[in-house]
């Protein structure tokens, strides 16, 4: 048997243990019905076992080389080192869908094996739905759109295979960004299937928003986290010294993680004030329907994107897909509107749940803006003919006020009381920060920056902090009041007792860092070209930059040419090779930099060009790049955020009965 | 007013005073222009990346006409133009405002109008709900959520 | 009001669903837009065997076959015979064929052109402007440049004898009228 066999096998099992899981899982939400439910159980785990050994068969066939899958052939060569061989189960189109597959099959698993235990009616439909997911899934890798165990016939079996994607093989950070990404892609499924087994059922209760907040809260981590660690494989990788250029497939990971934001706000406003109910459904239609959105325009060849996989048949089944997502849906949501309709009303216009409301119309804006200029060149074209770009300007231009709005909304939301706030409250809560705004303010125009965003990135950057530490101070304050703990202990006391909010400070934190990175890379980069000879320098921003000379490194998968640079300046010394990277499949040159990065800049090396022949010159571009390590240290402290606000927070003996009813009851007696 | 307003007003007006300055208009160099326009042309042979970003020849290429052209002393429309007329409008980055996709700008906006005026008809004074709570009241209405929230 | 709603959810979704399908329809790799029905810009470059210049002033009145091509280029490689079947079928007539080499260095498009025996005149575009100018995303691209001097056509990627044929004899009728 080989690891085709095995895996083309499993896949197959899989889908049909699926649609039966999808049939007994109905049965048991119609029903009530306990055996279907155990029935479906058993399912789930079988089906997810199945698709792991898929999974592990592919992975198997790329490191032992076997070349008789048309996958490992075009994907994997001889020379792969390990490593990269593991990874390229998502290198390519088959088998990144496979890996999605597996990740749902692990979702399947968790709702029918944990979520039936609290809400077993409702978990049991939001499983059927999620079965169904998994057998469209499984239907593309067991067919011609994207099945991975493709067999080439024996005598056309090649004697070694093409190689990964020379830019998917030149950073470890391959292995970590995409399945992060589709992780969070995936886990949006579980919310959507919720909302979409509450419609059906007429389940007009809030539950499964308590029940479904934790999958929310790690889809939208993972997305977050999966987002800055692209942008940093981009950064490391691609060679311009940037890490964001509005790349359709950046834009189809960022819409529906900014869907995801607006949700787990306005979701707060739900459990507070039971009002927004409607809206909150649409989010999470509209954040699942993204998903799959960014999947069909990256994976269908629609859009000319450094991510684009070529094109296969797999396109309009993923628009099928996206359209009967958003049918469903949308169609299941317009007829139960008259359910959903709220009682009271949102307080005054500062008053939390307002702001919420406010941010979130900001944060649906940005979305339509980015899927707008996406979409735009595809729609000018099939209206008129007409050929068009909409880049980085055009993004930048809106999607900047719309970031500083929301800064500053993310400052003033978190201290204002619900319903309504009074003329001391305010005062109470925002001198402070408006000072601290006034001095971020004066220290952006102090050190040289030009330009309203940078100095009002800043100022809002220290209002915001300033809001935070305030809450911080204020609330050991209170704990060494109530509860007489030592300040630490109150500090760490305050993410036991209310996770959710000190994590979500934590969170704001990360991204004011994030911001604060981007503001000023963008505006205060520093860049030079310079051809030179051997032991010639050159100098920028304080920094000295010789040129020792050129270096022949032959691996046997690729041949570089080096450029060795010594750099002093700013109490550094830094010993870089920037270089060309020649592989045998890809007919030009990638360029990987050389990065001395540090906390206040990074040096950012290119090698551009060098004389072929004679060794005897080198062109070498450097950017000085200040704070952009921020960035990822900034996403880091969004994922540790993200986890804080996960913590279970401990058992109340008065806890209110809502928010998170837990019913013992088995299904069997759920009647 | 009290010692706390002053301090207030001071803040907010510097506040003011320091991006009012960001914001004064500056002449730029003939390398800033260079850098603004190569970051509104999109690199032929690049995948969405600006001349500006773009490490290849080619946009190196582009570059360097634009360095040209802005020391003939021709304008940003003729720089940008004279690209446009090579490769059509496909080379600008942000499509330009007097056109049909201008477009693209005025959705956004309509967007964020039509989504704030929404919000603002849902945002009411509390007293729509019920009987009226008094300022003091309020506060301590919100102090009660304060601390619900810290236990 | 919901009735509003309804219809606005229907529409956007139909609206999607169109353009995306629409959208399968277009290739990203085709760009159309260029310097098509224009007049060809002209240029004086250096001759690229070393004797004086080339100006495209010179070839007024005349067919202009523009061909932008690079040693380092494979599918140029491919085109090479197109090329010199026109070449020597053309010669002596009023249809010109031009060669610009594009991104490369001087001695190695000599090279290239010693070793594939190519014989008609080409032009080194050092500093890449006169690509820019006509719209060259990448070699090799053919431009064909009518009697009036303006651009009638352009090809992108390697050329075959049957399309430049077609191109030339497609001018010189228009000429004649």
């Amino acid at each position: 048997m080989t690891w085709g066999d095995i895996g083309a096998g499993a896949l197959r099992a899989a889908l049909l243990l699926s649609v039966w899981g999808l049939g007994s899982a109905t049965y048991a939400a119609w029903k009530r019905d306990a055996r279907a439910l155990a029935s479906a159980r058993a399912v789930a785990i079988a089906a997810f076992s199945l698709v792991l050994i898929a999974d592990l068969a592919m992975v198997g066939a790329l490191v032992t080389h076997d070349f008789s899958l048309v996958y490992v052939a075009e994907n994997n060569a001889r020379a792969t080192p390990l490593f990269y061989s593991a990874i390229s189960l998502w290198a390519a189109l088959a088998g990144s869908i496979l890996l999605w597959t597996l990740v749902l099959a692990g979702a399947v698993m968790w709702v029918v094996l944990r979520g039936t235990r609290s809400l077993p009616r409702l978990a049991t439909a939001a499983t059927a739905v999620l079965f169904a997911m998994l057998a469209f899934f499984l239907l593309l890798v067991t067919t011609a759109a994207a099945d991975p165990f493709t067999r080439i016939a024996a005598e056309f079996v090649p004697a070694d295979g093409r190689g990964p994607n020379a830019l998917l093989q030149n950073h470890p950070f391959m292995a970590l960004h995409p399945p992060l990404l589709y992780l969070g892609y995936v886990l949006t499924s579980i919310p959507f299937a919720y909302a979409i087994a509450a419609l059906i059922l007429g389940e007009t209760s809030d539950r499964w928003l308590t029940e479904t907040r934790k999958a929310a809260l790690a889809a939208w981590g993972l997305l977050g986290v999966g987002i800055v660690a692209g942008a940093w494989w981009s950064y490391a990788v691609l060679g311009w010294g940037g890490y964001w250029a509005w790349d359709p497939v950046e834009n189809a990971a960022i819409m529906p993680w900014l869907t995801a934001t607006a949700y787990l706000h306005s979701v707060m406003v739900e459990e507070k004030r039971r009002l927004l109910r409607t809206w909150n459904i649409a989010l999470v239609i509209a954040t699942f329907a993204l998903t799959i959105l960014g999947t069909f325009l990256t994976r269908s060849g629609v859009v000319n994107s450094v991510h684009s996989f070529t094109q296969s048949a797999i396109g309009p089944l993923l628009l099928g897909y996206f359209v009967a997502i958003l049918v469903v849906g949308v169609g299941l949501l317009l007829y139960r509107l008259n359910d959903l309709t709220d009682r009271g009303s949102i307080g005054a216009p500062l008053s939390r749940e307002a702001v919420f409301l406010f941010q979130n119309v900001l944060f649906v804006a940005a979305t339509l803006t980015v899927l707008l200029g996406t979409l735009y060149p595809l729609i000018a074209e099939a209206v008129s003919g007409a050929q068009l770009s909409i880049g980085a300007p055009y993004f930048d231009r809106v999607e900047v006020p719309i970031g500083l709005a929301l800064l500053f909304l993310m400052g003033i939301g978190p201290q204002l009381p619900w319903h309504g706030a009074s003329r001391s409250t305010l005062e109470r809560q925002f001198t402070l920060p408006l000072i601290a705004a006034a001095i971020g303010a004066v220290i952006a125009v102090l050190a040289g920056m030009t330009g309203v965003a940078p100095v009002l990135t800043y100022a809002l950057a220290a209002f915001v902090v300033a809001t935070i530490v305030q809450e911080f101070i204020r609330g050991v304050r209170a704990r060494r009041i109530l509860h007489g703990e030592p300040p630490t202990t109150a500090f760490l006391a305050l993410f036991r007792r209310n996770g959710r909010r000190y994590g979500g400070y934590v969170v704001h934190l990360g991204i004011v860092l994030a911001v604060v990175a981007i503001a000023t890379s963008q505006s205060r980069t520093t860049e030079l070209e310079r051809t030179l000879a051997p032991g010639d320098a050159m100098d920028v921003a304080g920094y000295h930059i010789v040129f020792s000379g050129l270096r022949d490194v032959n691996e046997p998968q690729r041949a570089s040419t080096l450029a060795d640079l010594v750099i002093t300046g700013n109490g550094a010394t830094e010993h870089l090779h920037p270089g060309l990277v020649q592989y045998p499949n890809s007919a030009q040159a990638i360029g990987t930099p050389g990065i001395a990065a540090g906390s206040r800049d990074d040096i950012y090396t290119i090698l551009a060009a060098y004389d072929g022949r004679g060794r005897a010159w080198a062109t070498i571009r450097v950017r000085v790049i200040p704070l952009v390590s921020w960035l990822w240290a900034g996403g880091a402290i969004v994922g540790l955020g993200a986890v804080l606000a996960a913590l279970p927070p401990p058992r109340r003996r008065n806890a209110p009965v809502t928010g998170s009813v837990r019913s013992p009851r088995v299904l069997g007696t759920d009647r | 007013m009290t010692r706390a307003r002053w301090i207030l007003v001071i803040a907010v007006l510097a506040s003011g005073l320091a991006i009012a300055w960001s914001a004064r208009p500056q002449p730029l160099t003939d390398a800033q222009r260079v850098d603004g326009i190569a970051a509104e042309l999109r690199c032929p042979v690049c995948q969405g990346l600006s001349v500006q970003d773009s490490p290849s020849e080619t946009a190196r290429a582009m570059k360097d006409l634009v360095a040209k052209r802005v020391a003939e002393g021709r304008t940003d429309d003729e720089i940008r133009a004279e690209f446009q007329r090579s490769y059509g409008d496909w080379i600008l980055l942000s499509p330009p405002l007097l056109s049909l996709s201008g477009l693209v700008w005025l959705a956004p906006l309509a967007a964020l109008i039509a989504g704030v005026s929404l919000a603002l008809g849902r945002a009411r004074a509390p007293a729509a709900d019920g009987p009226a709570l008094t300022p003091e009241q309020r506060v301590q209405l919100g102090d009660m959520f304060a601390k619900e929230d810290l236990q | 009001m919901k009735r509003i709603v309804r219809y606005t959810a229907v529409a956007l979704i139909l609206g999607l669903a169109v353009t995306l399908t629409l959208a399968f329809r277009r290739d990203p790799h085709d760009i159309r837009t260029g310097t098509v029905g224009q007049p060809a810009p002209a240029f004086t470059l250096a001759d690229l065997s070393g004797n004086g210049s080339i100006a495209l002033d010179r070839y007024k009145g005349k067919i202009v076959v523009l061909n932008f091509w690079a040693s380092w280029c494979i599918p140029c490689k491919e085109e090479n015979p197109a090329l010199t079947d026109v070449w020597e079928r053309y010669r002596g007539t009023e249809v010109v064929l031009l060669g610009i080499v594009f991104q490369d260095s001087t001695a190695a498009a000599r090279e290239y052109t010693v070793r594939l025996g190519n014989t008609w005149p080409s032009a080194v575009d050092d500093t890449g402007q006169v690509a820019l100018s006509y719209g060259v995303f990448g070699p090799p691209e053919t431009y064909f440049i009518g009697v009036d001097g303006v651009i009638a056509g352009r090809h992108i990627g390697p050329i075959d004898s049957a399309t430049l044929i077609n191109g030339i004899e497609t001018l010189r009728r228009a000429a004649k009228k």
